[in-house]
């Protein structure tokens, strides 16, 4: 089955116009300054997105959609969120009355986000009544990942107000044969699909290799929590990753596809690290010693990710000595965005959480940016002179 | 592009503006973050009062009119020039401050550093526009946020270092 690229970020283009109409909706009932940071459609199990739902309260509206175009938008809000909104439109109601100020944003904010795709399509899109729903973590997700390990495109828009510290998301998760049916005939910018999912299932395994080898450095037990592939407008490559604070290494790898990966650690988890591997009184600076312990990491993480690929891909990769990183998630990505941004407008961004357990626990993150051009002419060449590897599991090649 | 005149203020009076993004406004904040090798210029008329800031990530459009002009220093320096004219700014009182441009990842024996030529870019494109530059806080190798107030002008730059500055 191919699927059209060129399609697709027309479609990312479509949930981006359409968050931004969802959050000047909510500017306008609330005077709430909402922001629209990213918006990207991913490639995942379905069953990935329940991290993002864990631990918290979660409230939001749900509605489902037929004819040209089926699947469920969901709105949701975190506590926060909720109060603010609340506190704005229903200030001193009751529960019933502050409940019905958020369903309200909710269900104005749903049918902005789905008003543009309709228009596109030339086609009537049928939608539910709008469902409110409220509950802890993952339960609010019953409706939309039951368990299953299918890969299926996942479109997210996160919306951030500056001014009241608040996020929320915006989730467009249409039915899989729907959408590639929506997008269109293939034409010669199409790639595979199964080639696209074999390559993420790839990632997901050279991602797990450099979870092991965080494991025989540092002794800790580290698993793969979350594998996606994400398609990302190039500009909004920085916004994905945040303005949170990062300690972590940036690599360059040559070959075929050649492209950048940065492993990136929020500061308890690189404290963590440094304890694990090199346990000396530090002065909260990062001395030599401590930056080395975390290149270390992240040249034998480097390894395991990239190795993973290149044996699939029969194609030598190599990568540069990785280098220390210590600052906010975006400022460490736009100058490898700005180089990429030279020559492709979209990036194919593979984002892959680790965390360990136990005592010195720690989260990472790992980014793998590859060349556009290269890895559609890889995955390309794939399909044409290796069409029998590209039905081989990866667990068999690795 | 973003835009707070008239009339939004109420609604909201802060806007954010992305990368490859430029906002203007003629009271309130225009602020943005996560500047690594791009830079946050503010262009501004405080007589006006008229501001507005782009956040561009690369240099030279060279020409290729199909690519956003907000993503390159000198296509969107001129167009947020442009926008301040139409908006009720004065040529002759536009005035600039260039914030960003740092090396916060080194890629080694690599040439000469992204933000060291947006920095340079910036310095060109806005004498080509007849603009000065009053101030600037850039290099370095830190991450910075920037916070335009759109009536005075004033610009604020908090480095992930801690130290912030006031232009």
């Amino acid at each position: 089955m191919q699927i059209d690229i060129d399609a697709l970020e027309t479609y990312n283009t479509l949930a981006r116009d359409g968050a931004r109409s969802a959050a000047d909706s909510l500017s306008q009932l609330t005077g709430i300054d909402a922001h629209v940071e990213v918006t990207n459609v991913s490639l995942m199990a379905l069953s990935d997105l329940e991290y993002e739902y864990v631990g918290g309260e979660f409230c939001g509206v749900r509605i489902e959609l037929g004819g040209a175009l089926t699947g469920e938008t969901m709105v949701t809000f975190d506590a926060e969120a909720r109060r603010v909104i609340a506190d704005t439109l229903a200030p001193g109601g009751g529960d019933g009355m502050r409940r019905s100020s958020v369903e309200e944003v909710g269900n104005i904010m749903t049918s902005g986000f789905i008003d543009g795709w309709a228009e596109h399509l030339e086609a009537i899109i049928d939608i539910s009544p709008p469902a409110f729903f409220e509950g802890s973590g993952t339960d609010v997700l019953t409706a939309a990942a039951e368990e299953t390990d299918e890969q299926v495109f996942i479109f997210r828009s996160r919306v951030e107000s500056a001014a009241e510290s608040i996020e929320f998301h915006i989730l467009f998760v249409p039915e899989r044969n729907g959408l590639i049916e929506a997008l269109g005939p293939a034409d010669e910018g199409s790639v595979s699909l199964e080639k696209l999912e074999v390559f993420n299932e790839m990632t997901e395994e050279g991602a797990r290799r450099a979870a092991e080898n965080i494991t025989t450095m540092t002794g800790l037990g580290a698993e793969l929590e979350v594998n996606r592939m994400n398609f990302v407008p190039i500009d909004e490559v920085p916004a994905t990753v945040g303005d949170k604070r990062y300690i972590g290494t940036v690599m360059q790898y040559t070959g075929e596809p050649s492209g950048y990966l940065v492993i990136l650690f929020d500061q308890p988890s690189a404290e963590a690290i440094v304890e694990a591997l090199v346990p000396m009184e530090t002065d909260g600076e990062w001395s030599e010693m401590e930056q080395s312990a975390i290149e270390e990491l992240g040249n034998i993480m480097t390894s395991g990710f990239i190795d993973g690929w290149a044996n699939v891909l029969e194609s030598s990769i190599d990568h540069t000595p990785p280098t220390f990183v210590s600052d906010m998630g975006s400022s460490i990505m736009s100058p490898i965005v700005g180089r990429m941004a030279r020559t492709q407008e979209h990036a194919f961004l593979l984002d892959s959480m680790i965390h360990t357990d136990g005592e010195g626990a720690f989260r990472c993150e790992m980014f793998a940016l590859p060349d556009e051009a290269e890895l559609r002419e890889v995955l390309g060449n794939l399909l044409v002179e290796r069409a029998d590897r590209t039905r081989v599991e990866p667990d068999e090649v690795f | 592009m973003a835009r707070l005149v008239e009339g939004r203020a109420g609604v909201t009076d802060q806007l954010k503006i992305s990368v490859a993004d430029y906002g203007v406004a003629s009271e309130g904040l225009l602020t943005t973050s996560g500047l690594g090798s791009c830079l946050g210029v503010a262009v501004y008329d405080p007589d006006a009062p008229v501001a507005a800031l782009v956040h561009p990530m690369l240099p030279h459009r060279d020409g290729e009119g199909s690519r956003p002009p907000e993503r390159f220093v000198d296509s969107g320096v001129e167009l947020v020039v442009e926008e301040l004219l139409e908006a009720g700014g004065d040529r002759g009182a536009l005035e600039a401050k260039i914030t960003g441009g740092a090396a916060v990842v080194d890629f080694g024996s690599d040439g000469e550093s992204i933000g060291d030529r947006n920095v340079v870019a910036a310095r060109e494109a806005l004498e080509a526009h007849d603009v000065d530059v009053v101030a600037e806080e850039v290099g370095g190798e830190c991450g910075r946020t920037v916070r335009v107030d759109a009536k005075t002008g004033s610009v604020t730059v908090k480095r992930t270092d801690g130290v912030e500055t006031r232009l």
